[in-house]
């Protein structure tokens, strides 16, 4: 006994001692905490135009910032004493990057507004204070609408630091209802719920918006035609048709990554099943069969993996596909049951990075539908949400860092009221009410990139 | 009158069983065996279910909220009946669920105290009083073995403090040794090399990983980054040289680590056999 003790030390004491690599003794520091970035937004300088674009200004790029949740925007009182006039009008040559340092400002972002005879222009400097650099500098012209060219350039900002482009130039979709007893209408608006934008007008509902992958069309169900189908409406020429319009009920269609065909589910008899179309023209082909309801089906953005929710075992659950292509059409050759937990299990959004599976799930117990996030293989589930109404349908931001949902919470309430929006960081802290006109808002959808100069 | 009559007919019939022993007995059996069917007459009936008369739950609520919701769409909405149909079929397919297992284990500092043994002693039911004597013994043979629980419990509890005790006085001494105490320690140990130095990769971890908080920009990266610096210390812990051996490819973050491992300065002092010697500090988020 005491040999095997000793033979058990001694190997585990050679794993445990450092490790020497070319004489040097190699020591591997990981896991770190994460805090948000601090950011000095001087006050914008003014040469011409009028001054409270350049405060207007300042503040939409503040509040952007501090939205996304990768910052804290420092008060301008602790850095007021160090000089911005020639740092504004030249740049990196003129950075004293070490007094930025020493106020606690890691990334500095400069504005002056100037007057032009075609309209005001707005000039932008981002600095990355700990490498002593200008990593953005830009000149807006026609600034008299301040709210583009501030997020375009946070869009850059971002691209910069954390190597994704931003979300400041995103839109999201969902379904919404003016008033009481509206039929449900598709609407559009900004990432944080700014310039909203009707989509829908006939008085059927419509149901269930979705991205194309390139971020010009919205896939929509919509019952106009009197049984529910799929519908495509084209962003840039603001026309819709029909894209699967088979006898029976055709919902909750999906685009796969190359934007060229659509899964979505469709009715036949008493038993639904997954269906892939091209975006063209052609035949539905099955996609998922099996007994009972199999609806929501959503494809990983890295294209691997199809999940969607199935009811073939009595309670929906998740369940998980590997993916096949074939000339490009995907075919699902594996599936395997990701969830036993929970009584009712829906509505699975990916993470952009395909690292993440968030969904819905009815805890009994509570009587509630609560966000929960798991791993692609069903492990390490977290909740994300408790004691908030019903929380349903997530949807993650094109970075992954933040997931738009709808709660039927009012206020602070946990209650089951009329669904509005809510954005949330992916570790479910944070939570807060996209501010949207409507009575009801409800199944988010988080656009894709869009690209800019 | 009447039923004067059948009163004193019914005391005559009392008296006259009373008087009859055999009769009696016969009576008593039937009214025994009247009563048994009579309860089980009237638990088949369902009528003595109030003191489980809590409400059942009801395990296709959600199903039955969604019909409700579809109607209520449907009444507004015009909503074809085809998904009303198939969600109402889908309780049929159902598969028995298994009841839900919980089994508690208290995870102590030295291990898993499994807390069963004391239950299972006050369940024992104590057999029927026939005999004293040997009811008495094996009173006495429950409390022996109570009290010995008791004493093993003090026992560990006693062992657990001490461990605990040590371990506090191992954490107040093992930190703020001066640099002379480190160096006597280190000297005192010599000859035990390698482990003196995963001791010593183990104090550097955890005196820099204190400060390794990096913005929350990096986490949206990834973990691709790896920067890795290369350094020497004084025997004393502090950084006499400090360069970027490999780098991540972004200038920030390799900046960045190395402000970090400066405000870990003074580093633990390194042992006999390692001063002189180069670390090789591998970052990543």
């Amino acid at each position: 006994m005491k040999w095997i003790s000793f033979f058990f030390g001694t190997i585990s004491y050679l794993f445990s001692s450092g490790v020497f690599a070319q004489g040097m003794l190699v020591i591997n520091i990981d896991s770190p905490e994460f805090r948000p970035m601090a950011v000095g937004i001087p006050e914008f300088k003014v040469e011409g135009g009028d001054p409270k674009i350049a405060k207007d200004a300042a503040a939409e790029l503040q509040r952007i910032l501090e939205f996304c949740g990768l910052f804290r925007v420092i008060n301008p009182v602790a850095f007021n004493h160090i000089p911005t006039g020639e740092l504004i009008s030249q740049g990196e040559s003129k950075l004293n990057a070490a007094a930025w340092k020493q106020v606690g400002v890691e990334t500095l972002i400069t504005g002056v507004l100037k007057s032009d005879p075609s309209g005001p222009v707005l000039e932008l400097r981002a600095f990355d204070i700990i490498k002593g650099k200008e990593i953005a500098g830009k000149r807006y012209s026609n600034a008299a609408n301040y709210v583009p060219p501030i997020r375009k350039f946070g869009d850059r900002v971002l691209k910069m630091l954390t190597g994704k482009p931003g979300i400041f130039t995103t839109k999201i979709v969902f379904v919404g209802r003016q008033k009481k007893g509206d039929s449900k209408q598709i609407y559009m608006a900004d990432f944080d719920g700014g310039n909203l934008e009707q989509i829908t007008a006939k008085a059927t509902p419509h149901l269930s918006p979705s991205w194309s992958p390139d971020g010009k069309s919205i896939l929509y169900t919509s019952f106009e035609t009197g049984d529910p189908n799929v519908f495509l409406y084209d962003l840039e020429k603001r026309k819709s048709r029909i894209i699967a319009g088979e006898k029976g009920l055709d919902s909750g269609a999906q685009f796969e990554k190359s934007g060229k065909y659509l899964v979505y589910s469709h009715a036949v008899g008493g038993d639904t099943d997954l269906y892939l179309k091209s975006k063209e023209a052609g035949k539905a082909l099955d996609f998922v069969k099996g007994p009972g309801l199999d609806v929501d089906p959503v494809f990983s953005p890295d294209g691997k993996y199809l999940a969607w929710v199935s009811a073939r075992f009595g309670n929906p659950h998740l369940f998980r596909g590997d993916l096949k292509w074939t000339n490009g059409v995907p075919s699902v050759v594996k599936d395997e049951r990701l969830t036993f937990a929970g009584w009712y299990n829906a509505t699975p959004a990916w993470s952009h990075d395909s690292e993440k599976l968030a969904f819905a799930s009815y805890d009994k117990e509570i009587n509630r539908f609560d966000l929960f996030m798991m791993n692609p293989d069903g492990r390490k589930l977290e909740r994300l949400t408790l004691r908030s109404g019903d929380n349903e349908s997530p949807s993650f931001a094109p970075n992954s860092q933040l997931i738009l949902f709808h709660s039927s919470r009012q206020g602070t309430a946990d209650v089951k009221g009329a669904a509005s929006l809510y954005v949330m960081y992916r570790d479910g802290s944070n939570q807060r009410r996209l501010n949207i006109p409507l009575y009801e808002a409800q199944t988010p959808k988080w656009g894709p990139f869009v690209d800019f100069d | 009158m009447t039923s004067l009559a059948r009163l004193s007919e019914f005391k005559l019939f009392c008296r006259e069983l009373i008087l009859d022993e055999n009769r009696l007995f016969k009576f008593f059996v039937g009214i025994s065996i009247a009563a048994h069917l009579m309860i089980a007459l009237v638990s088949l009936t369902n009528l003595f279910s109030w003191s489980v008369n809590l409400p059942m739950p009801n395990e296709w609520g959600i199903e039955a909220e969604l019909a409700m919701d579809m109607t209520s769409e449907s009444s507004k909405d015009t909503l074809s009946n085809a998904k009303e149909a198939e969600e109402i079929l889908v309780p049929k397919q159902i598969l028995p669920q298994l009841p839900k297992t919980v089994e508690v284990e208290e995870n102590d500092d030295l291990g898993v105290v499994k807390e069963t043994v004391p239950d299972e002693l006050s369940k024992v039911k104590p057999p029927p009083a026939l005999d004293p004597g040997k009811d008495q013994e094996l009173e006495e043979k429950k409390r022996d073995a109570a009290v010995k629980l008791k004493k093993q419990e003090a026992i560990d509890r006693l062992l657990k403090e001490k461990a605990r005790e040590n371990q506090k006085f191992a954490d107040v001494t093992s930190s703020p040794l001066s640099d002379s105490l480190q160096r006597r320690k280190a000297q005192l140990a010599v000859g035990s090399g390698g482990s003196e130095a995963s001791n010593y990769t183990a104090q550097i971890y955890r005196s820099i990983r204190k400060f390794y908080v990096i913005p929350e920009t990096y986490r949206v990266r990834g973990d691709s980054l790896t920067a890795q610096i290369k350094m020497s210390i004084s025997p004393s812990g502090a950084i006499l040289v400090m360069e970027v051996e490999n780098s991540s490819g972004e200038t920030g973050f390799d900046q960045l680590v190395m402000d970090i491992i400066r405000k870990a300065e003074p580093l633990p002092a390194p042992p006999t056999e390692l001063i002189g010697k180069q670390l090789l500090m591998s970052f990543n988020p």
